[in-house]
């Protein structure tokens, strides 16, 4: 169990092994967010998580509130996807992932179809609340958007999911 | 397995880079620090393709809408359950008669919701518990001082002696004139209101003292201690200042431990300004803020979504029904004053083009229409006596997205998906008289509207532009894709919302990325390459024409007329194959409208920035999604925007961010850039105001101080 309160004062002092196990809680979120929110490239991914993390620790006296390292961490990735979303072309467009080839099954097929077909600001929204199970509210504050925007967006993308996934 | 789960280790399928590792992390920062460098940032900076793809195979989506909308008719899942609301079939505002409407209505929704949900509502279940607690403790040990911390001695408000009392200070822009919008951050002439942003500061407002370039001592007003309430999270949305009254608006969201369900209030806290803030009643309306609007005389409209799925119990219709108050004293919404849409589709309508066909019907076709929530609106007046006291209330079945408010009018636009792929919106007119709100009139177009700039009344008629897109899904057995169709158009509706003229087939393949318009006249910024600024002329309400058509590279994102030649322009900006790389500012004469020109043209690069010519970077801003993030003050000729950016070091390769306000003015044809002011590391340009001959420049972290006429700062103030 990791003792936030104390390895949150420890990283302030620049212990970066009591930083490291805090970044364990999040990391695989924090990648699997990024990598969906970055149209599935792995380096853009990556990129921005270590972007993140160098952020995050060179700011980490900012946090004043140990127990919300976690979406504290997320409001810094989510500014870092903004950014690089934005370097993209905004546009939906035809799109295979990388490596549906690799591992092929029907549903996750068309499940990966969906995803990749979604508005960044939906990718995003979407990774925070499956992978994370944070509620419109929370992701409201991480994102920097209304919760009523985030709520509306989030009913939109419920209903598209499961809508399309009918539709085989 | 259900869908979420699938979904889910789906999503968490992919493997994790080895550099991500907490190992290679650590090992990543031990190397850092031992090269003793404070703050190390990777970023790839590179081109971006913008113009894309998708020039293939686009065409103007206009006819989709009367198409899908022509089989529509067969559809047998209206009527069920539907047939207490038989109230005038034309009218889409039918107030109910009694609760028993409404829960009819809501059991209708909730069988449908019920079915969409299913395979969603475990995801949200399995951490609410751990949010839950997690939030109320974000909430409940941030080390901010509680109530007002205002240091002894300090000046008193309205007071000061040297103030700049009398001299002129810049105000929030309004579309209309004489319809207020809120802000972040205010001015009365003598103190800077600035609501804090930022993680566990969004229940404060710093109230500075601010006179000839000098801060005074500031005021901290945490407005969620006059809240007599327990919520788990409080923001501030925006606020009012009006003769002497500051107005905040804020979201209040409460949570049960161990629960789904939240309820989501808004509050509008009224305080008399003075020696220090007074608070004078509190108003609050079930349902998160949407947008605000105030009149001259004080008269506030409050438009909050307030979703009553999450409460729905068959038995328990009480639960759902939305309540607003004073100070602590809820009113339950009366049936009368909870308007449903028509249940039945008269035959004559069904082929025009007004909303009673979008009833019921129609509604089960409709994948997204946010069924399960209501519109409120409520208003009050801030400067009577009683300023929480409500004045008029309604709730509207729906959700609302943009808003538009005219003096005499607010119309509130609400987007459907339907499952043909289209996407259809919803305009539904509310008169507004001191207070009193009455639905009217109500139309549908297929589209969506941008922002509330695509939207504007004048003289009687509605008109809005809309971007129109039709998605085509393609599927052969392995491989699904999705090509969109795209097209903009004007539509023009008298005072019933019947539609008097249209103007469609609008630069095919491009999206509105700015609307103005100016009494007869629409200037329609589309984008998808370049940038072609329209001038269209809406004269004659049953025949928009375009006047002219004008090309430059990127696109607008706001513009605003500067002077009564002039209309100035802010957004992104692209070379001309449609690669984006900046920001912009341009200006454009409208003075005939069949001639548009530009003249003059300002590049934001990070080079000019930062003062490196050899500078390579980003520049991107606020105001890009956030137009009140712009000042634009044609009386000081001041512009000031808020840039962050980032560059690579031509020495070290390493790449830097930068936050700050760069300030221009324009003469003669052309901008120049006057001054840049960086905010602290980390900090986010927010608002810049003005007050006589200083610039007074708002970030998350604080205020910097700039004296116009020498363009040197002079004071900076950090929260």
């Amino acid at each position: 169990m990791t003792d936030f309160a104390a390895d949150t004062r420890l990283a302030q002092q620049g212990d970066t092994a009591a930083f490291a196990r805090l970044y364990e809680t999040v990391y695989k979120d924090l990648y699997h967010t990024a990598y969906y929110s970055l149209r599935s490239n792995e380096h853009d991914a990556a990129d921005a998580v270590s972007e993140t993390v160098m952020d995050a620790f060179a700011s980490m006296k900012n946090l004043k509130n140990p127990e919300a390292f976690r979406s504290w961490i997320f409001r810094i990735l989510s500014a870092k996807i903004k950014r690089r979303q934005q370097e993209y072309y905004k546009e939906a467009k035809e799109l295979m992932p990388q490596d549906a080839a690799e591992d092929f099954s029907y549903v996750s097929s068309e499940l990966r179809v969906v995803l990749d077909a979604l508005h960044p600001t939906d990718r995003l929204i979407l990774s925070l609340s499956v992978l994370c199970g944070y509620t419109g509210e929370e992701i409201g504050r991480i994102c920097e958007m209304q919760p009523g925007t985030v709520r509306s967006r989030l009913s939109r993308l419920k209903a598209a999911l499961r809508v399309q996934l009918q539709c085989e | 397995m259900n869908r979420f789960d699938e979904l889910k280790s789906m999503m968490q399928e992919p493997n994790i880079p080895e550099r991500l590792s907490p190992e290679s992390i650590k090992q990543a920062l031990d190397e850092q620090q031992s090269k003793g460098k404070e703050k190390t940032i990777r970023r790839k900076t590179r081109l971006r393709w913008i113009a894309g793809i998708a020039a293939c195979g686009v065409v103007a989506s206009t006819g989709g809408y009367a198409a899908y909308r022509a089989g529509m008719g067969n559809d047998e899942n209206g009527g069920n359950g539907w047939n207490l609301l038989t109230a005038d079939a034309g009218n889409y505002c039918t107030a109910s008669d009694s609760y028993d409407a409404v829960a009819a209505f809501m059991a209708h929704y909730a069988e449908k919701e019920a079915e969409n949900i299913y395979w969603y509502d475990g995801a949200v279940a399995e951490e609410a518990v751990e949010s839950a607690a997690e939030s109320s403790l974000a909430f409940s040990t941030g080390d901010i001082d509680s109530s007002f911390t205002q240091d002894v001695n300090s000046t008193a408000l309205g007071e000061n002696p040297e103030s700049a009392a009398g001299a002129e200070y810049s105000e929030t822009y309004n579309q209309d004139q004489g319809v207020l919008e809120s802000d972040i951050v205010l001015t009365d002439g003598e103190y800077l209101y600035c609501k804090r942003t930022g993680t566990g500061y969004d229940h404060l407002v710093e109230i500075v003292p601010a006179a000839d370039g000098a801060f005074g001592e500031k005021i901290t007003l945490d407005v969620s201690a006059d809240l007599s309430e327990i919520v788990s999270s409080f923001d501030i949305h925006s606020m009012y200042l009006k003769d002497g009254r500051l107005t905040v608006i804020a979201e209040g969201i409460g949570r049960t431990e161990g629960v789904l369900e939240v309820t989501a209030r808004t509050y509008v806290f009224v305080y008399e300004t003075g020696t220090e803030p007074v608070l004078l009643g509190c108003y609050s309306q079930d349902g998160y803020a949407n947008d605000v609007r105030m009149m001259e005389d004080g008269t506030l409209y409050l438009i909050t979504n307030y979703n009553w799925y999450d409460r729905y119990a068959e038995d328990q219709i009480e639960d759902c029904i939305p309540a607003y108050g004073c100070d602590g004293v809820y009113t339950t919404a009366a049936p009368e004053d909870i308007l449903l849409p028509a249940a039945e589709v008269s035959e004559e309508s069904g082929s025009a083009e007004s909303v009673s066909e979008t009833a019921i019907e129609t509604k089960d076709e409709i994948i997204v229409d946010f069924s399960d929530s209501f519109t409120n609106i409520g208003s009050i007046n801030v400067l009577s006596d009683t300023p929480a006291e409500s004045v008029d209330y309604k709730s509207l079945a729906g959700f609302s997205g943009e808003m538009y408010c005219s003096l005499e009018n607010i119309y509130i636009s609400s987007y459907s998906y339907w499952r043909t792929g289209s996407e259809t919106t919803e305009f539904t007119k509310l008169a507004i008289d001191g207070g009193m709100i009455t639905p009217t009139a109500a139309a549908s177009v297929a589209g969506y509207v941008k922002d509330q700039f695509s939207m504007s009344e004048y003289n009687g008629y509605f008109r809005a532009a809309v971007t129109q897109q039709v998605r085509t899904e393609t599927r052969d057995e392995y491989v699904a894709s999705m090509s969109i169709e795209r097209s903009n158009a004007v539509y023009v509706f008298d005072s019933n919302m019947e539609q008097v003229g249209a103007l469609e087939g609008i630069a095919p393949t491009e999206t509105i990325k700015s609307a103005n318009f100016q009494g007869d006249m629409l200037y329609l910024v589309t984008f998808r390459q370049t940038d072609p600024l329209f001038s269209i002329d809406l004269s004659d309400p049953a025949n928009p024409v375009i006047l002219d058509e004008y090309k430059i590279t990127g696109y607008s994102t706001y513009m605003q007329q500067w002077d009564e030649n002039l209309l100035i322009g802010f957004g992104v900006d692209a070379d001309e194959n449609g690669w984006e790389s900046g920001l912009k500012l341009v200006m454009f004469d409208n003075s005939d409208p069949n001639n548009l020109m530009e003249c003059g043209y300002m590049p934001i690069r990070i080079a000019d920035i930062i003062s490196d010519p050899s500078a390579d970077g980003y520049a991107y801003s606020e105001a890009i999604s956030e137009r009140k993030a712009l000042l634009i003050a044609p009386e000081k000729n001041l512009i000031a925007v808020p840039v962050d950016g980032t560059w690579i070091h031509n020495i070290t390769k390493m790449h830097i961010t930068v936050n700050c306000f760069a300030l221009y003015s324009y003469e003669n044809g052309s901008f120049a850039q006057l001054g840049v002011y960086n905010t602290e590391v980390e900090h986010r340009a927010l608002r810049s105001l003005y007050i006589g001959d200083y610039a007074y420049l708002v970030n998350s972290g604080g205020i910097i101080a700039v004296d116009l006429t020498t363009m040197q700062e002079t004071d900076r103030i950090t929260f």
